[in-house]
């Protein structure tokens, strides 16, 4: 299933920015909000994940329903996961697109990843202590 | 012992709330108050996520180092890096911006912050248009009709509703809460729309056409406007541009809801030229809801400096700015920068996968207080003392306003950024003067 993402400030993001190895932060700012029909149609429940791909690179979200997503359309608090979707494209503007990666969504088993797990596929190193 | 510090000034957004309370106990923060939930979080959580000293990355793992290793470092770095990149800024006092803009054009790099990746856009409307805004003071004291257009401040900036708009108590208005109305525009329903008077719900990308559409309505030529305009239904526009016409005083407020979107600086050089044309009837001002403490600051430092806000590229010997190209998401995902100083910003957690890419193949020192996302991505990070908490500083209020930070902790046994900074610089340009 293909939809826009769109990402911005929640609460609990910006709570946890000063702290972003907690638990909050990791679990808020990799769970997907989505529409309850679309989430019906993908075969899945409250909770459980999904892959989202963009330029052949994926990351795994849990997903929760939301009503008043459009369909067709989610909602990723801002923060690593959501930008691991985002193209370097500026349009000449330095402005990437943020708020409107168009991504690949399909029903998944696999682990969410933690944000020193997704660096380190990117070339970091974990610095877990 | 425990002891009250009042009029203490929150370094979180860019509202810089300068009414806050914090309690101490043997110099540990034990309570906040007047803070929103994301400031009392900064303050409470403060000294437990603190990094302890700076570390270093050695091989698959990390190394603790002293400061002056950690400095020595940089010095090194910074002085070889044929196109290095200086980025963020907007969590720091202006006094290390500015040492920032020297040491930028000092090595010949690049420096850039928080900006390009929020307001940049709004900034680049205003050089084409000009910005008809105003202090929040007189928001406060005078808007019968607020917008939010694009931005969330329920979430984002929590006490801008209660200090600037909907809640504040006002000069003229007997009673503002019931005088005043507030229209928020937004691409779905937030917290912030719980509380608008009116709530238009535009389709994602479609703000373009409805500002265009409120500008043709205002204007007379209602005949040209479809019967829906990006899911908005025609009487609604009309409605709305009534209630601007009517109104004595004005203020638009915008987020990055429609600084990221499709058409970027267009969309706000439009709703900066609706608010020029609302100005033929009544009085109206436009402002951006800048998110950083400090990032107007820095576009403050960066203009007196270079002539430019942000993205200024000094490899030519000289100031240079080309958005696009010399803004530092470009530079990172064409793979240019050798060398990264990224300063109290988190580029691992907000940038394109393609630019953390980049970066963690180049060497990257991060200066900020906590561990980030960043900081897996880092080769170096040194925590430095919090502007507002522990160092003290001059920043700069989204409306333009600068407010004197407070230190109210002493003996954390953090340098300043500032001080640090100077140190590189004073010890580069040594180099470069003795060569």
């Amino acid at each position: 299933m293909r939809l826009y993402i769109n990402t911005g400030r929640t609460v609990v993001q910006g709570s946890h920015v000063d702290n972003k190895h907690s638990r909050e932060y990791y679990l808020e700012t990799s769970t997907l909000r989505m529409n309850p029909v679309d989430m019906m149609e993908l075969g899945i429940d409250d909770g459980e994940h999904v892959r989202a791909e963009a330029s052949g690179m994926g990351v795994v979200l849990k997903v929760i329903s939301d009503d008043t997503i459009e369909r067709g359309f989610g909602f990723l608090p801002l923060g690593p996961y959501a930008n691991f979707l985002v193209d370097g494209g500026t349009h000449s503007t330095g402005m990437p697109d943020f708020k409107t990666a168009i991504v690949e969504i399909n029903a998944t088993d696999e682990k969410i990843m933690t944000t020193g797990e997704l660096m380190r596929q990117l070339g970091g190193v974990p610095y877990e202590r | 012992m425990s002891d009250k510090v009042r009029h203490v000034v929150c370094p979180y957004c860019g509202c810089l709330c300068d009414d806050i309370l914090v309690e101490l106990d043997e110099g540990k923060i034990t309570g906040v108050e007047n803070a929103c939930t994301l400031g009392a979080h900064k303050f409470l959580s403060d000294s437990e996520n603190r990094l302890k000293g700076p570390i270093m990355r050695d091989g698959s793992g990390w190394k603790d180092i002293s400061y002056e290793d950690a400095i020595d470092y940089v010095v090194d770095l910074l002085s070889k890096a044929d196109r290095p990149i200086l980025y963020g800024w907007s969590g720091c006092a202006t006094e290390t911006q500015a040492i920032g803009a020297h040491l930028a054009e000092l090595i010949g790099g690049v420096i850039d912050s928080t900006t390009s990746v929020c307001h940049g856009p709004s900034i680049l409307a205003i050089q084409e248009v000009g910005h008809p805004g105003c202090t929040l003071g007189q928001v406060k004291n005078r808007a019968d009709t607020i917008i939010y257009w694009g931005s969330n401040p329920i979430e984002a900036h929590p006490r801008h509703l209660s200090r600037y708009t909907n809640y504040a108590d006002a000069y003229f208005f007997h009673n503002a809460f019931r005088e005043r109305q507030v229209i928020v525009v937004d691409t779905r329903k937030t917290p912030s729309t719980e509380i608008a008077t009116e709530f238009v719900l535009v389709k994602p990308g479609g703000d373009y056409h409805v500002l265009s559409a409120l500008r043709a309505i205002l204007r007379g030529r209602a005949d040209v406007v479809p019967d829906i305009v990006a899911g908005v239904a025609k009487p609604q526009l009309i409605r709305i541009v009534e209630i601007c016409k009517k109104t004595n005083f004005g203020a638009m407020f915008f987020g990055v809801g429609i600084t990221m979107t499709g058409g970027k600086y267009k969309n706000i050089r439009n709703a900066i030229e609706f608010v020029d044309e609302l100005n033929r009837y009544t009085k109206w001002t436009i402002s951006p809801m800048r998110g950083h403490s400090n990032v107007y600051g820095s576009n403050e430092v960066f203009t007196w400096i270079s002539g430019y806000p942000y993205a200024v590229d000094y490899s030519r010997g000289i100031a240079f700015y080309n958005p696009g190209e010399t803004t530092v998401v470009d530079i990172l995902a064409r793979g240019e920068a050798d060398a990264a100083l990224i300063m109290a910003s988190d580029p691992g957690a907000h940038f394109p996968r393609i630019c953390s890419e980049n970066l963690a193949k180049i060497p990257t020192i991060l200066f900020d207080p906590y561990p980030s996302v960043t900081t897996h991505l880092c080769t170096l990070q040194i925590p430095s003392a919090v502007n507002g908490i522990d160092a003290a500083g001059t920043a700069y209020r989204m409306d333009g306003i600068p407010i004197r930070t407070h230190k109210f902790l002493d003996n954390t046994g953090y340098p300043t950024d500032t001080t640090l900074l100077k140190q590189i610089y004073d010890r580069i340009r040594e180099a470069k003067e003795n060569a």
